[in-house]
């Protein structure tokens, strides 16, 4: 008796449209991007120069820590350290190169100063090697 | 094949809408900033020139700033640590930002870093 295997020639043969597939998946991925919620890539900036509170490091307190103050008093932005007046950033550099590092750095900032100039004083101390670097806001 | 492409160019004008409104436009200090960066960098706080406070593209007022920080902080009790991170624009006044400081201080933030964009 003759037995035939089943044909699965046609089983092979069925047409996939791949074109409306790609469709619902584009469709999928642009529903998910809108409806997500977005971790801001903020997130991943650089941070720059921490600021901590003053006299938190608990190694240094028998130390008195260096001391910058950001000022626009005269009209011009400067830099105080000690009883001098600085406005050049190269000669603050020169200056905090020289200070003993241990007991960390304050910067104490007036107000009606360009945020730049604070900034650059909280960089100097930190290329100058201080590793507590603290932004005090003055009175 | 047209609907693809007409997707294709939906996907892409959507995708480049999101990557222009994740940043507040504003110009950082223009520092060279630490080399190394251990951790992320938290809550970013956008301190605009005109003083304005925008937080995850959302400018808010003290209020809703003193809201977001505790969730925050909340968050970071929890696990993973809850570090603040203030991108103040380099045009502004240290007027708006030492004010911000002292309320994150007060809020009960122990570190705030400072944004700068490289050179």
């Amino acid at each position: 008796m003759p037995f035939r295997a089943p044909r699965r020639r046609s089983l092979d043969q069925v047409p996939l449209n791949l074109a409306s597939m790609i469709d619902v998946t584009f469709l999928l991925l642009i529903y998910f991007m809108v409806s997500t919620v977005l971790a801001p890539d903020e997130r991943t900036l650089d941070t720059a120069i921490r600021q901590e509170r003053e006299g938190a490091s608990a190694d240094a307190r028998d130390f008195v820590p260096q001391r910058i103050t950001v000022t626009a008093e005269g009209g011009e932005p400067a830099w105080e350290l000690g009883r001098r007046r600085i406005t050049d950033r190269a000669e603050l550099e020169r200056l905090v190169g020289r200070l003993p590092t241990e007991a960390g750095m304050v910067v104490e900032v007036h107000g009606g100063v360009p945020v730049e100039v604070a900034v650059a004083a909280l960089q100097v101390a930190r290329d100058a090697g201080f590793e507590e670097v603290s932004y005090v806001p003055a009175e | 094949m047209v609907d693809v492409v007409f997707l294709l160019i939906v996907f892409f004008m959507t995708a480049a809408r999101f990557a222009r409104e994740q940043r507040a436009p504003m110009e950082l200090p223009r520092e060279a900033g630490e080399v190394e960066q251990e951790e992320a960098a938290g809550l970013v706080v956008n301190l605009l020139d005109d003083g304005r406070i925008v937080v995850q593209d959302e400018a808010v007022d003290g209020e809703r700033l003193e809201t977001l920080v505790l969730a925050h902080l909340e968050a970071g009790r929890r696990g993973g640590g809850a570090t603040v991170t203030v991108r103040a624009d380099r045009r502004g006044s240290t007027d708006a930002l030492n004010g911000l400081v002292r309320r994150l201080e007060e809020l009960g933030v122990d570190g705030v870093s400072v944004g700068t964009e490289r050179p």
